[in-house]
């Protein structure tokens, strides 16, 4: 029995030190992609750093940020997200920045037959269940937004399967257990049986931004300064670009 | 006025059930009698220290352990009394050899001429030391518990009906160990049991309690025998009671008849027509299948066999000699004075086996 | 999903489920003691509150967790004074699988005690042990295995524990992705492939901790 006692504490003291610098960033899963190549160009011109990226919902990481979750950095997929942020507190003044745009695009499970041409075609009897994301995530504004904007949304209500984030609800069309869903254009990439159906024309399209912000939360400072430079690089734009992201809207073209 | 070397003064409520005794004696070993419920384990955990703190005031074998008086209670811990439960209790996690070393100390010698050598070797437990408990029987549990007890070196010996939870054959051996055990000792023995022959042979004092009240106290087999305990005794075990009248009287015996008519000799000149209550073990009565010549028992009675009861080797044969008499014979007794019920005998009581109680 | 990413999963689960049950161990033991051999007035409530982190929704439990720990909380001011940050950091984690576990350990340990004769600890008393060493020499012996099997069940919980932990500490790689954490983000994000794997190592160090277990538990010798 001692021996068990002294076997847990000795696993306990084996804990993992501390990384030298560890900076935390809380990102829109949807920018995993572009992310991860900054991150890894980030950590390889500052020795000893070490960038963690935590993905998910921006919703659903504000909620963490706000309940105490130390992030430094925080790349949301609406403005909303960093505008609960700052009524918390916890953004550091002037540290708002823009950093890219996106479109919605509609997919469809490789089982279902019926050609998706148009919103109206997402009315069809063939398209039994929709995914998308809940409504406080950004996707899932964004979708309902657009598809109020075509009148639609309240007779498709009843068909829709929510889903945790944009990837999400990818993974639910991909598996078949979707017939129809909407996501981001920069998503559809990681599909593996899913097909774009119809990409919404500009005129339809809302208006999609991700915003990031420095959070007083954050372990490190100065390293998370230096990361939101990086964010607004041409080289972070290129990579942004590469993996369909447009530049965020109101911007001028580069 | 010297105190008593054992007071034992105890209230104490549970419950329905409430003890309330106050107790003294000198002599070393006593025996407390009384049938279950009657208190007596609840005197027992008093002496050990086990129950709540009460207004109790105790002292064994000359050590004081409590006195509300003074302020003084002993924890258990601290009372170094040998304690033998009712059912042994061994650590079942331990060997016999490690229950011993429990108490004695881990370095204790369990060979040579120390105190519990000496036990191990007057208990006959030697050849158990490497077992476990579960493996051995009751007996020898009972003679591993009392050794463990000794190895304890304690003030005093409580034992707690050491022999109730053994078959009967097993317990006349038992008992040998243990009264050659007390014997050997110096310290104070508390000897708790229900069993009226072994509270004759074990104590040089009884005490009696009923309900939680103490009933008499004095040498045994008075106490036993008294008018007070009697009818204890008898639910207990004893047999054959007997009301009669001096019929008859001479200078060294007396005549008494029953109220049907059974006449009896008695070792005593009593006068004519005074009331004696007559107690008579039923080892005492000897049975005669032909009418018995010239024998030295006074009485000797004509009666016939109501019932016979047959128990591992012994045989209690009801008569009727006018009272009902209950006789106590090997069973290969009854074989060989080919008895059955009906059968006519003649049942053989000397006189001295008679005993007045009241 | 690399062999660093996976080892550094099933390290940390590892890490967070054996200081749960280190920290859960003490008391877990004294309290089942308590319930063994007490009663006293309330002695119901007091086993159904211990109860509760096992009945309740985890993800309850780690709302709780979070209201106790953040620094938004009611307790936050301390929290903030002591300069400690509990909440989404791998202590967060083990605090809640420590919560959860507690109660499967607790109440094997009463279940354990309870089945120790009480004449055993009086007998050792009167043979001169003071209360704790007849509890550490006898009673603790006697009852091993139910505690011992209570600590395996707090600790495979502990693995497992979802709900609480992703309120409370959430799913930071690193920090507090424990194994089943991590199986849902991958389930989420699609990455099947991955969420197998972890499925996998989840599956084989239950299996083993249940086999230990079971084993511990089969008696060899009867013990009474």
């Amino acid at each position: 029995m001692r021996r068990l006692c002294i076997s847990l504490a000795l696993a306990a003291i084996a804990a993992k030190p501390a990384a030298a610098e560890e900076l935390l960033v809380a990102a829109a899963v949807s920018l995993r992609g572009p992310l991860e190549a900054i991150a890894e160009r980030f950590e390889a011109a500052h020795a000893g750093a070490q960038v963690q990226l935590a993905f998910g919902a921006s919703s659903a990481l504000s909620a963490q940020a706000r309940a105490g979750a130390p992030f430094d950095v925080f790349l949301a997929a609406d403005e909303e997200s960093i505008d609960a942020l700052a009524a918390a507190g916890l953004v550091r003044a002037g540290s708002r920045k823009t950093i890219a745009g996106n479109r919605l695009v509609v997919v469809a499970s490789a089982d279902l037959k019926a050609p998706i041409e148009s919103a109206a075609d997402l009315a069809r009897p063939e398209v039994r269940r929709i995914a998308l994301a809940e409504r406080a995530v950004p996707v899932g504004h964004y979708a309902r937004e657009w598809l109020a904007g075509r009148g639609i949304l309240e007779a498709l209500a009843p068909r829709f399967v929510a889903t945790e984030h944009a990837r999400a609800t990818l993974a639910a069309v991909d598996a078949g257990n979707a017939d129809a869903g909407i996501v981001y254009a920069t998503d559809v990439k990681a599909a593996r049986s899913a097909r774009v159906a119809f990409t919404p024309p500009e005129a339809e399209q809302p208006r999609i931004v991700y915003v990031a912000a420095l959070l007083t939360s954050g372990r490190a400072p100065a390293l998370a300064g230096a990361f939101l430079a990086e964010l607004g690089d041409p080289a972070a734009r290129r990579d942004f670009e590469a993996a369909g992201f447009p530049p965020p809207p109101g911007d001028p073209a580069p | 006025m010297s105190e008593a070397a054992t007071q034992i003064r105890v209230a104490i409520s549970r419950g329905a059930f409430s003890l309330d005794v106050n107790l003294s004696w000198d002599a070393r070993v006593a025996v407390i009698f009384g049938p279950s419920g009657s208190g007596k384990s609840t005197l027992l955990e008093a002496v050990l220290g086990l129950l709540p703190a009460g207004a109790a005031r105790i002292r064994v074998g000359g050590s004081w352990l409590d006195d509300a008086e003074r302020g003084l209670r002993l924890r258990p811990e601290a009372r170094r009394l040998g304690w033998v439960p009712q059912h042994a209790l061994l650590f079942p996690h331990l060997g016999v050899e490690g229950n011993l070393r429990f108490a004695a100390g881990r370095g204790a010698d369990l060979s040579g001429d120390g105190t519990l050598a000496r036990a191990i070797e007057a208990l006959e437990i030697g050849d158990l030391l490497g077992r476990r408990a579960h493996e051995l029987s009751g007996g020898e549990r009972q003679r591993v518990a009392i050794a463990r007890a000794l190895a304890s070196r304690p003030r005093a010996l409580l034992l707690d009906e050491p022999l109730a939870s053994l078959d009967l054959p097993l317990r006349a051996r038992v008992l040998r160990h243990l009264l050659r055990m007390r014997d050997e000792l110096e310290i104070p023995i508390l000897w708790i049991t229900h069993d009226p022959d072994e509270a004759q042979v074990a104590g040089e004092i009884a005490v009696v309690i009923e309900r939680g009240r103490l009933v008499a106290t004095g040498p045994p087999r008075e106490v036993l025998w008294s008018r007070a305990v009697l009818p204890l005794s008898e639910a207990l075990g004893l047999e054959n009671s007997i009301d009669a009248r001096v019929v008859s009287t001479s200078a060294l015996e007396c005549s008494v008849e029953t109220p049907r008519g059974l006449r009896l000799v008695l070792p005593v000149a009593l006068p004519i027509g005074e009331r004696v209550c007559l107690s008579l073990r039923a080892h005492d009565v000897l049975l005669s299948a032909d009418p018995p010549g010239r024998v030295s028992a006074r009485n000797v009675l004509a009666a016939r066999v109501d019932k016979i009861e047959l128990a591992q080797g012994d045989a209690s044969v009801t008569l009727d000699a006018g009272e009902r008499l209950v006789a106590r014979l090997t069973a290969g007794a009854v074989e060989r004075l080919g008895l059955r019920p009906g059968s006519q005998v003649h049942a053989l009581i000397k006189a001295q086996a008679l005993r007045r109680i009241a | 999903m690399s062999g660093a990413e996976i080892a550094e999963i099933t390290g940390l689960t590892l890490r967070v489920g054996a200081v749960a049950t280190a920290a859960i161990l003490l008391p877990g033991i004294a309290t089942g003691l308590l319930l063994a051999r007490r009663s006293f007035r309330g002695k119901a409530l007091v086993q159904a509150v211990i109860a509760l982190p096992m009945v309740l929704p985890p993800v309850a439990v780690g709302l709780a967790l979070l209201l106790l720990l953040g620094r938004r909380g009611p307790l936050g001011p301390l929290w903030s004074a002591l300069g400690v940050e509990l909440v989404f950091t791998w202590w967060a984690a083990a605090i809640a699988a420590a919560a959860v576990g507690f109660p499967l350990l607790a109440r094997a340990c009463e279940q354990a005690f309870a089945a120790v004769d009480p004449g055993y600890e009086r007998l050792a008393r009167t043979l001169g042990l003071s209360p704790l060493q007849a509890f550490l020499r006898v009673t603790l012996p006697l009852a091993r295995r139910g505690v011992i099997y209570g600590a395996l069940l707090a600790f495979t919980r502990a693995l497992g524990e979802f709900g609480a932990t992703a309120l409370v500490a959430g799913i930071l790689p690193g920090r507090t992705e424990t194994l089943a954490l991590g199986i849902y983000a991958r389930v989420q994000l699609g990455e099947d492939g991955g969420a197998l794997a972890l499925c996998a190592i989840s599956f084989a160090i239950a299996l083993a901790a249940m086999l230990i277990a079971e084993s511990w538990l089969r008696p060899q010798g009867r013990s009474r």
